[in-house]
């Protein structure tokens, strides 16, 4: 909603109303979230602020919420306590636009490109091929690097992809016969350390930011542990210098330094793939248009935007519109279809006085509408609203690398210490003297070795490869919640209308008195024929697919909510609901018990006769979709206690729920209601939702994990984690079976990066590992993590480097 | 109403049965239309107030189909 007031320009953040009566509730969006563990730090933060009741921080969309009384604390001085503490606040109603995103990545990938040059280079210079075994290690770490490249230049086509990194490789080689001239020996280490200086100080001036931010905060993550091995290998080197003894590999540690950053500028480039891919994804899903009304003033009828919409002016409707604004009918009449805003699945008659829903879409008359709300004030900007709150009181995810980091990066920082006094207090008590230089030797080298260079790129490598495979089966796994989170659910909440069912009348059951069901049909379809009416239409399907033919209607009438009257060649034909029937001095009483039967059942009845005989009633009902019950019977097995949400009435939604083989049905649930059921569920495990329509939309920001139907509205598809776009049920255990498995793939990547470096950290302690191992290390766990990750499918990763980096809009060139 | 099944040939593949239902689905009188490519067959469901069976064969012929055979449903 673009209902940005000026005054808020001012003030970065937005004020909403509390939940509880004296408090002040604001939001505001966070820049530098790096990793889960910020969310923790930031509640921690303000939590300890006096006067604050409740935040809550959400990672994938960097909004806060905080909840706080306003006579004793103030909203300035709660985010400045945010920038503080090194985050940074914006408006949460700004966007940010695609080309940014763009520009973001192409930021990225030059920084990367710069990065891998000077790496080739420090590699090239330090190179001293003279064993197999040497030859083969430094031929290994070249080769990675420029495979790098090529990955990073193929988005710009595949002939700068082989020229970029050919160029890079014959520039490498060119530097090996250089460098064994004398004069160039001495100003090798020199060299690479002015590479690691520009490197680490200039190109990633930004990971050193975040990492300095990240350590005031108290966290520490893998930008921590990654300028602490790359200072150690500047520290090293600059020993080197002092100590000048020959051997010692002055070089090789600045070398190291840049190597690890490199390597962290990739995946750093990698995960940025992965996040502008899926959002990406979303938006050319969403239908980008302005929202715009056809207000009438006057004589004229003007094509306007929402928001310059005022309550009281009228708006025309016209036949398949959605409605764009609260009102009620001032004149015209139609049946309206609310099941994407209520759940109600049959369409509702509306005539003048009554209200309309914006977002309902109306049916096949025209209407005139008197605006009764706008803006902030109508249905749409409540639910909105409430998708809002729901992002923010999301239960967080603490991702797998940041739960390893916790552990992973004081023990690297401990076993550094214990390298160095070890060797210090070891030398001293057996020789006497304490040897310095091995003791720092070895606390340095468990810091270069401790950064496991592959664990950046484990987590979305392994993305790359489940939201391949998910999207070859119609399903967009968007955020790290479907990857990490489902597998973790335990219960599903599935909406009735729209999800399990197909959301449209059809025609169920027909109880025929007289005749048979085909030609009861027949003659329903040749009244209902012209009629508009969605259970008309319905009708006439059933004929259609049955291959009755209607007889031949002469004159024709229709009353709205009621029924029709039509004149046949075999009397007059009367169809409708069964009171209609009844006044028009029609005897169905021989019905009346099937009747109430079917509507017990949950079901819309109508009464067909001719010629002032009652022949019979035709049921209609929302149809269970075809693979409703076997998906629902899949994710039973699988472990899952299924749960049926429905705004309908109580009998339609068990009737639906006991088709599908539901366990636990909630009915007659009104919007916000959905969203306090997902809460309490979760109170006991975690929860998946699936839904498409407007008032799921909060539910399905609440839920663990939210499942949209790719039919559904945008404001579902915007709250959801995953989208299935085929739109059918089966891909529910399907997405949960995907999740599962790259999950397995994370753990088995991660495990992978951190087990060399496991290997190598023992070793570095005992002061006679040289940093080159800890380039081998690095080599040999991203080259394992690729095949891992990538094994038979490395056209997934390429897919992926080439779906971003192509502007939808104007910016893109016409190609084709 | 009448309920006329055209036996079509030409027909390729179901985005065929697809245009052939776009294409007549839109004309005035006629209610319902399901063209089955396996079956090779164009089922309507019209009101012969508004077009004829000739009409609707000669409708089908200009983007180039033949029908072949039309039948039409007691």
């Amino acid at each position: 909603m673009t209902t940005a007031t000026l005054a808020a320009a001012a003030r970065p953040w937005r004020e909403e109303p509390a939940q509880r009566p004296g408090r002040t509730r604001i939001r505001a969006r966070i820049g530098g979230l790096h990793c889960s563990l910020c969310t923790g730090t930031i509640e921690k933060a303000l939590g300890a602020k006096p006067g604050v009741d409740k935040v809550a921080v959400s990672l994938t969309h960097e909004q806060a919420l905080i909840e706080y009384d306003p006579k004793v604390a103030r909203p300035e001085e709660l985010l400045q306590t945010l920038r503080d503490i090194g985050y940074s606040v914006s408006d949460p109603r700004k966007l940010r636009p695609f080309d940014e995103e763009e520009r973001d990545l192409v930021r990225e990938g030059r920084r990367f490109l710069t990065a891998t040059a000077f790496s080739l280079a420090a590699v090239a210079l330090i190179a001293n091929p003279t064993g197999i075994g040497a030859l083969a290690l430094h031929g290994a770490v070249i080769a990675s690097l420029l495979a790098f490249v090529f990955l990073v230049l193929r988005a710009r086509g595949l002939a700068a992809a082989v020229i970029g990194s050919a160029l890079l490789a014959v520039a490498a080689l060119a530097l090996l016969p250089l460098k064994e001239q004398l004069w160039f020996v001495a100003a090798t280490p020199w060299l690479v350390l002015a590479m690691a200086l520009v490197l680490v100080f200039g190109v990633a001036r930004h990971i050193l930011r975040m990492a300095l931010q990240a350590l005031r905060r108290g966290i520490l993550n893998q930008h921590v542990l990654l300028e602490v091995g790359a200072f150690a290998g500047i520290a090293g080197g600059v020993i080197g210098f002092v100590i000048d003894r020959p051997g010692y590999p002055t070089a090789a540690f600045f070398a190291v330094s840049v190597m690890v950053t490199t390597y962290h500028v990739f995946s750093e480039w990698l995960s940025l793939i992965v996040k502008t891919r899926s959002s990406q994804a979303v938006k050319r899903l969403l239908d980008l248009q302005p929202q715009t009304a056809r207000v009438v003033r006057g004589s004229q009828e003007l094509e306007l935007p929402i928001e310059q919409v005022a309550i009281g002016e009228l708006v025309r409707i016209r036949p398949g519109e959605r409605i764009a604004v609260d009102g009620q009918v001032a004149s015209g009449h139609s049946a309206v279809d609310q099941s994407l805003v209520t759940g109600e699945p049959m369409p509702v008659d509306k005539s003048q006085g009554e209200a309309v829903i914006g977002g309902s879409i109306n049916g096949l008359g025209t209407l005139v509408i008197r605006v009764s709300a706008v803006g902030e004030g109508s249905f749409l900007s409540r639910i909105i609203r409430e998708v809002e709150d729901a992002r923010a009181l999301k239960p967080g995810l603490l991702h797998l690398v940041d739960r390893v980091l916790r552990v992973y990066t004081p023990a690297v920082l401990v076993i550094a210490a214990l390298a160095l006094v070890g060797w210090l207090a070891g030398s001293w008590f057996f020789g006497g003297t304490a040897d310095v230089e091995r003791a720092v030797f070895a606390g340095l080298s468990v810091l270069v070795m401790g950064y496991p260079c592959a664990v950046g790129i484990s987590a979305p490598l392994s993305i790359v490869r489940g939201a391949g495979e998910a999207a070859e089966q119609g399903i967009l796994m968007r955020t790290g919640e479907a990857f990490q989170g489902y597998r973790l659910v335990d219960t599903i909440v599935l909406d009735k209308t729209g999800t399990l069912t197909e959301g449209r009348p059809k025609v169920r059951e027909i109880e025929v008195l007289e005749g048979s069901e085909q030609a009861l049909l027949a003659v329903a379809a040749a009244a209902e024929g012209a009629s508009e009416h969605p259970l008309a239409q319905a009708v006439v399907d059933a004929a259609f697919e049955r291959g009755a033919t209607p007889p031949q209607v002469g004159s024709f009438e229709a009353l709205a909510g009621k029924g029709v009257i039509a004149q046949t060649a075999h009397g007059e034909v009367v169809v409708g609901s069964p009171k209609f029937v009844a006044e028009r001095g029609i005897d169905a009483s021989r019905l009346a018990e099937r009747i109430d039967r079917l509507e017990a059942a949950g079901r819309t009845v109508i009464a067909v006769a001719q010629a002032g005989r009652a022949l019979g009633a035709i049921a209609l009902g929302d149809a269970l979709r075809a693979d409703a019950a076997a998906a629902v019977a899949a994710l039973r097995k699988a472990g899952l206690r299924t749960v049926l949400l429905s705004g309908d009435n109580e009998r339609a939604a068990r009737r639906i729920g006991k088709e599908a083989g539901i366990d636990e049905v909630h009915a007659g649930v009104l919007p916000d209601g959905k969203v306090e059921i997902i809460r309490n569920l979760q109170q006991t495990g975690r929860v998946a939702m699936v839904g498409d329509g407007i008032n799921d939309a909060p539910s399905l920001m609440q839920a663990d994990v939210g499942i949209a139907m790719g039919a559904g509205t945008d404001i579902a598809l915007e709250s959801a984690d995953i989208i299935i776009l085929s739109n059918r049920l089966s891909a529910l255990p399907l997405a949960r079976e995907i999740s599962r498995r790259s999950y397995r793939k994370m753990l088995q990547n991660v495990t992978l990066a951190f087990l060399f470096n496991g290997i190598g950290i023992p070793a570095a302690a005992t002061g006679l590992v040289y940093p080159v191992w800890a380039m081998a290390a690095m080599a040999a766990s991203v080259t394992t993590i690729f095949f891992n990750s990538l094994w038979g499918r490395p056209r997934l990763f390429i897919d992926a480097i080439l779906s971003v980096g192509r502007p939808l809009g104007t910016a893109a060139p016409s190609a084709s | 109403m009448k309920n006329v099944t055209f036996k079509v040939e030409g027909m390729r593949c179901n985005g065929c049965a697809s245009t052939i239902e776009a294409l007549l689905q839109r004309l005035p009188g006629v209610r319902r239309v399901a063209a089955d490519f396996g079956a090779g067959e164009v089922r309507v469901l019209f009101e012969p107030d508004d077009l004829s069976e000739d009409q609707l064969a000669a409708l089908l012929e200009k983007p180039g189909y033949r029908v072949v055979n039309r039948s039409a449903a007691p």
